[in-house]
């Protein structure tokens, strides 16, 4: 029960997947880029040793993303899919500028995803100027790290909120 | 001074032998939403009561009323 309603399509924890792999998978790349290309990042202490250090984690941080991306994306595929063909008038649109995490079937769930928006607000308006923080430090120290690890704890903080909101009214399809 | 809104949907729903299905169908919501409303975990808007006041033939104020909470 807990697997099918996390895993629900209309959960926004595919979404969290998608953002947390794209982002620790493009942190990757450009981690990989600074140290085989110092100068672009206004570093003057990279040697030869770190360049090396750079083609390996590109090889193991960059290929884990695209993989759980590649799959998570294949499984979201076939939840809609398998939504679509048995809920013909509640269909989802992966590619919808609508969030399909914003369920509008009827005024219950319009109530609750209007709940559940205003907690993302209040959660917003308190981890905003934490992100702000980390991001300054981050870009500061060039630290491509810090930055994606600050934008990640964001992200995972903003969708777990909207899931929290929206858990009792997940699995009801 | 809290209160709550309380039904009869589901006695009037079983007198006229409707399922939660046919009844959210004829109204326009889901059927957990009747689920929902049947079992006071959710208050309609007022179009909704009206509504289902209207489809289950029964005066507004026999099927919802309010109670003081205690």
């Amino acid at each position: 029960m807990i697997l099918k309603k996390l895993f629900s399509v209309y959960s926004p924890v595919w979404q969290l997947i998608f953002a947390l792999t794209a982002i620790s998978g493009l942190a990757a790349i450009y981690q990989a880029y600074i140290l085989q290309h110092p100068q672009a990042a206004l570093i003057t202490s990279a040697n030869s040793t770190a360049t090396y250090t750079g083609d390996l984690q590109l090889n193991a941080a960059f290929f884990l993303p695209v993989l759980i991306g590649l799959i998570s994306v294949t499984a979201y595929a076939i939840v809609c899919h398998k939504h679509n063909s048995k809920k013909g008038s509640h269909k989802v649109n992966p590619f919808s500028l609508r969030p399909n995490e914003v369920i509008g079937d009827d005024e219950r769930m319009q109530q609750a995803s209007a709940n559940a928006a205003l907690k993302l607000y209040i959660g917003n308006h308190f981890s905003l100027p934490f992100l702000a923080i980390i991001m300054t430090i981050g870009a500061g120290s060039g630290s491509v790290q810090m930055t994606a690890l600050g934008f990640m704890i964001f992200i995972a903080g903003y969708y777990l909120v909207y899931l929290g909101a929206m858990w009792p009214y997940l699995g009801e399809d | 001074m809290t209160y709550q809104l309380r039904n009869e949907v589901l006695a009037e729903r079983s007198a006229k032998r409707l399922t939660q299905s046919e009844l959210a169908d004829l109204v326009g919501v889901t059927r957990q939403t009747i689920a929902a409303i049947e079992k006071e975990a959710y208050s309609p808007s007022a179009v909704l009561a009206f509504q289902l006041a209207l489809v289950l033939d029964t005066p507004i104020n026999e099927l919802f009323w309010l109670e003081e909470e205690a």
